[in-house]
């Protein structure tokens, strides 16, 4: 089946992989694991980003937007839930700490704003920024 | 230069500034995990590790500029939550938009102005080394001079379509990115 992406699509692609990238890094320890993403906070980064990959590579903007929106969701309860209990580092079901809630925070907006951005063939002369 | 035509020209010098980009994103994420609310360190003993009150105390124990010093005693710490509030949240933006590349001109003055507050905090501190928050607000400054969400980010996909859209938000992207 062919299908046709246009930038918005690998962008979606793009960002899916970013997740998996974010993910890997719960292998490292200290500066190598800027993200915190553990637990539970794994298996949402995991699930979304393979949401994330299936959108871009089928061109299916709509659920792009969704899985932005799950991102969104998922920094929600993140941050709710820092401000909620002192003196921990990491809080809360999804396992995470602000750097998390930055990650999730990212890819919910970019992945909501390339859903949201309705498909027109650029100007010819402004093809390439 | 053209809005449509990148600040930097080469294949290479983009993708080494998208990798300047992420990395700078990546500095800010990596420094949220100890700033721990909701007290971010207000009540804590002299055993605990450092969080944002002690590092934002050095404006006043080491001071760097006197009437920085004098906002910080004045204003900062005796509302101290609701600065650290937006610290952090701030800084989880500044990680979350220049990580995806969007509205990065943006991003990178806030960057800048953030990196100068740090630098007026701790930047006579002991064990200390002022030209980190130099090279900080060099490293927002060239991120902003090259428009380095252009390359493998969300600017550079996007820009054709606020450009050709002419809606008052998209004209306050394309100033953005």
């Amino acid at each position: 089946m062919t299908v046709e992406r246009s930038s918005l699509d690998r962008a979606v692609l793009a960002l899916g992989l970013l997740a998996f990238a974010a993910a890997a890094t719960t292998m490292g320890r200290g500066e190598l694991d800027p993200f915190r993403v553990r637990g539970w906070g794994l298996v949402v980064t995991l699930g979304l980003g393979l949401l994330a990959l299936v959108a871009g590579w089928f061109a299916w903007r709509l659920l792009a937007l969704a899985v932005g929106a799950g991102f969104l969701a998922a920094a929600g309860v993140q941050i709710i839930q820092l401000g909620g209990e002192a003196g921990a580092v990491e809080h809360g079901v999804l396992d995470g700490n602000a750097a998390t809630f930055a990650l999730w925070l990212g890819l919910g907006v970019g992945l909501a704003v390339l859903g949201l951005t309705r498909d027109r063939p650029p100007p010819p002369s402004l093809t390439r920024a | 230069m053209s809005q449509s035509e990148p600040a930097v020209a080469g294949r290479i010098d983009r993708g080494v500034m998208a990798v300047v980009r992420v990395a700078a994103a990546v500095l800010w994420m990596g420094n949220l995990g100890w700033k721990i609310p909701p007290e971010f360190g207000q009540n804590a003993g002299p055993e605990a590790p450092k969080d944002l009150y002690q590092w934002t105390s050095y404006a006043v124990t080491d001071p760097v500029l006197a009437p920085y010093t004098w906002v910080v005693e004045q204003v900062v710490l005796p509302n101290f939550t609701a600065f650290a509030w937006t610290v952090l949240l701030v800084e989880a933006g500044l990680g979350a938009f220049l990580l995806i590349g969007l509205a990065t001109r943006f991003w990178a003055v806030v960057g800048a102005a953030q990196s100068v507050a740090i630098m007026l905090s701790v930047g006579n501190a002991p064990g200390e080394w002022i030209w980190s928050y130099v090279l900080m607000l060099l490293l927002h400054a060239a991120i902003f001079a090259t428009a380095a969400g252009r390359y493998a980010g969300l600017d550079g996909v996007l820009r054709p379509y606020w450009l050709a859209s002419g809606s008052r938000a998209s004209r306050l992207l394309e100033v953005a990115s």
